[in-house]
């Protein structure tokens, strides 16, 4: 099983090389990382939070066109294109969900939008808004941690967090909910993450932290 | 400054997703779990794919034998702007069980034959090693080693146990995981 904590494409900055300077790259770049993805993720579960790169499309040709911009708003390619266990362990979206793995339980949290909704709210519509706030505010979030710790306390826990950016949540999961790892994605220089090489993890101490991290279609590599 | 004047002129490996001759050809497979039993057993997979077309139905074909693709589950397709995202969802599962399957329209534009493995119960592997592949950030352009890194994890893991729930750690921290992992430069995503 793959989990991935968000940031997954980079189909927000494909803009940013010279093959889609004058034309629009978005979907084609999001198509294409799901093809290169395919031989992998067709075989095992690929179980997604949502990152920064998934909230919209900043691209000249979003700013230009209402619709594209529109279209793309608010995390919809990765709502659409991709499909988590939310409803079944009553989450949100594709950005909190929860499911068991053997004897591991899993939960996914999103904290990009703690960002990118300001900025995304400038851009779409108060409709769209409003709703998304109402299902991303801290009482879903409180209610999906419960019932997914309630549902899984006697098993091993590890959580997925896209772009993780603080400590309270960090500290909330470890104490709260006893959860044992939580890989993250970009992690926004509040501590300094580490990496791991490849090996095996066995699930069995509490406060195993283990962020991953950073990189990805940048230019400035 | 190097490396970011050649990342600028970077070309995509794959940019042609899609032909247009073929707009109902399924592209881009990729699973999930999808929910559990009473037991809190994953017992569920989601099969995602896309079509540039739409298509009438939305089709799962599959069973426990690559040759014999017995039971079919439909879903739907909707779209955002360009092309079709198909959904699917495989219930009622058998666990540690080889699934195959393919996808398409149900009749004459179906794909090639995938694989997966159920999840193991949890009463039967409490205490098990349990390992993932875990990662944050990819990308297209400088995804491609972890993209290789993480396709090799999958194949050893397949030829070593013949099963897929045995999963090695992955952190992906650089375009290059073959580089020295506990001296990754820290590159922040912003």
């Amino acid at each position: 099983m793959i989990l991935h904590g968000g940031d997954a494409g980079y189909a927000d900055d494909s803009f940013l090389h010279a093959k889609c300077w004058f034309r629009f790259c978005y979907e084609d770049v999001f198509n294409s990382y799901m093809n290169e993805m395919e031989p992998i993720v067709s075989q095992v579960p690929w179980m997604t939070a949502p990152g920064n790169h998934e909230a919209d499309c900043h691209s000249p040709a979003c700013f230009l066109s209402k619709s594209k911009r529109e279209a793309l708003s608010n995390f919809t390619a990765y709502t659409n294109r991709f499909h988590m266990p939310s409803e079944e362990s009553g989450g949100v979206l594709n950005q909190w969900h929860s499911f068991n793995y053997g004897p591991v339980s899993e939960r996914s949290e999103q904290q990009a939008n703690e960002r990118t909704n300001e900025r995304t709210n400038e851009r779409t519509n108060e409709r769209t808004n409003e709703r998304t706030n109402e299902r991303t505010n801290e009482r879903t979030n409180e209610r999906s941690n419960e019932r997914t710790n309630e549902r899984a306390s006697h098993k091993l826990k590890c959580g997925v967090a896209g772009s993780l950016r603080s400590q309270a949540l960090r500290k909330l999961n470890t104490i709260q909910y006893e959860t044992n790892i939580i890989p993250t994605n970009s992690i926004h220089f509040i501590f300094a993450p580490s990496s791991l090489g490849a090996g095996s993890l066995h699930c069995d101490g509490l406060g195993n932290w283990l962020p991953g991290c950073c990189g990805g279609d940048q230019v400035h590599l | 400054m190097k490396h970011s004047f050649l990342a600028l002129f970077a070309t995509f490996s794959n940019t042609n997703a899609f032909n247009a001759d073929e707009p109902t050809k399924p592209e881009q497979v990729h699973i999930a779990l999808a929910g559990s039993d009473s037991s809190s057993n994953s017992n569920g997979m989601s099969i995602m794919y896309q079509t540039l077309q739409d298509t009438d139905s939305s089709v799962v074909n599959y069973g426990t034998s690559a040759d014999s693709l017995t039971s079919s589950a439909s879903g739907s397709s909707s779209t955002y702007l360009e092309t079709y995202d198909h959904l699917v969802i495989l219930a009622d599962l058998l666990p540690n069980t080889s699934y195959y399957y393919s996808v398409g329209d149900g009749d004459s534009s179906m794909s090639d034959v995938f694989s997966f493995h159920t999840p193991p119960t949890s009463a039967s592997e409490e205490g098990a090693n349990v390992n993932f592949a875990f990662f944050g950030d990819m990308g297209l352009v400088n995804g491609e080693n972890t993209r290789t890194y993480l396709q090799q994890l999958v194949d050893d893991n397949q030829s070593k146990y013949g099963i897929k729930y045995g999963w090695v750690i992955l952190s992906f921290a650089n375009p290059n995981p073959t580089h020295n992992h506990s001296q990754l430069n820290n590159k922040q995503s912003t």
